[in-house]
């Protein structure tokens, strides 16, 4: 998908005006953003608005994400967690002295 | 107020033009910009005067952003002033910031373009061991070698700079992101103040319409234009001479009277 982020009232009326023109495009609005399906069309409005609005408007690609390409210790890590028997406990803590990966070996990893 | 139309000269504080064909719009136009075709000398009008000093059959009026106008030229102040004015100092610097970034920041060559010719000055480089192994001529696959390996080297180069830029980029539109928040904060505050002029001046706009009752229901802000106009010309402190082009009163020195204000009538 393409994710749209306006920068300036005007960019956002600009998407705005988009979004109710091409309703059938559009994912998700945010107000100030917009996901929409990576169609030639969307990428041609979304660079229409780059054309219009300069820096004011950011265009980014967005993948559907998929929890079975990450690594298995991760999320089982997660599971594991939001399933803590204290609920005050940091990650930080939990993972230590446990199998599961620590938070600054996970930050330094980047995902597949 | 001193006035002079078409060569006469009229002075005083009620300006009576019913019998000459005078343009309302070329009379509003002097009072507020100070262009010929005639010439007024009056004080400066302010911006209620701007949305409601010149009173037609046909005019259109926002009358709550009028009348918090009118509120404003009594001297009002609300709750929400000191920090209508911190944000708006603050926008003004970003503003500043904003509009003094140097130059474009291009994006880079997409990183799939740097990627295959890397790949084939690879395979290019292969093919030459390849010729030199085989005792055959590798000069033209030299040559070729060498000048894709030099466009590699300038698509590198570009890439390197261009993931440098992303970081400005990204201080960019932190930037933005912050006027446009502060932008909105500005528009609610506005909102909000004028809220609270209106509030502070309803009692006395509404009694002023009521002269002008002609049994419409109960929104005094959903009165006709003009007679919305009236009653904030009345709020207001008016010192800019106002054009009348509608008849609401009995004489234009009646006018001038009840609104306080100078008056020429068209």
């Amino acid at each position: 998908m393409l994710l749209v982020v306006t920068y300036s009232r005007a960019a956002r009326r600009t998407l705005r005006n988009v979004c109710n023109a091409h309703e059938e495009a559009v994912v998700r609005q945010f107000g100030r953003a917009a996901m929409f399906e990576a169609t030639e069309l969307a990428a041609f409005h979304a660079l229409r608005m780059r054309e219009k609005h300069g820096l004011d408007v950011e265009i980014d690609r967005v993948e559907r994400f998929e929890p079975a390409s990450v690594p298995d210790a991760v999320r089982e890590a997660a599971t594991a967690y939001e399933s803590r028997e204290t609920p005050s406990l940091p990650y930080r803590q939990f993972a230590a002295g446990s199998d599961h990966p620590d938070p600054e070996t996970m930050a330094g990893e980047p995902l597949e | 107020m001193q006035l002079e139309v078409d060569g006469s000269v009229y002075t005083g504080d009620v300006v009576d033009l019913r019998e000459r064909r005078v343009d309302c719009s070329a009379i509003a136009t002097t009072i507020r910009t100070g262009d010929s075709p005639s010439a007024i000398d009056c004080p400066d009008p302010t911006p209620v005067h701007d949305r409601a000093g010149v009173v037609t059959a046909e005019m259109g009026l926002k009358t709550r952003t009028a009348l918090a106008a009118a509120a404003r030229t009594r001297g009002m102040e609300t709750p929400q002033d000191a920090r209508i004015e911190t944000i708006a100092d603050e926008l003004g610097e970003l503003g500043a910031a904003i509009a003094s970034e140097a130059g474009q920041l291009p994006d880079g060559p997409p990183p799939e373009d740097v990627e295959r010719l890397r790949e084939r000055t690879a395979e290019l480089r292969g093919q030459v061991s390849a010729l030199q192994a085989a005792d055959a001529d590798p000069t033209d696959a030299r040559a070729t070698l060498r000048e894709t390996a030099a466009r590699l080297s300038e698509l590198e180069t570009e890439r390197i700079a261009a993931d440098q830029r992303r970081e400005q980029i990204r201080e960019r539109r932190d930037r933005r992101e912050r006027r446009l928040r502060l932008e909105d904060r500005l528009a609610n505050a506005r909102r909000d103040a004028r809220a609270t002029l209106v509030d502070a001046v309803r009692a006395e706009y509404t009694t002023a319409i009521a002269r002008f009752d002609e049994g419409w229901d109960d929104d005094p802000f959903a009165v006709p234009a003009p007679i919305a106009a009236l009653g904030v010309l009345r709020v207001a402190r008016v010192r800019a001479t106002v054009v009348l082009a509608v008849d609401r009163f009995a004489d234009p020195t009646a006018a001038a009277d009840w609104l306080d204000a100078p008056v020429i009538r068209l």
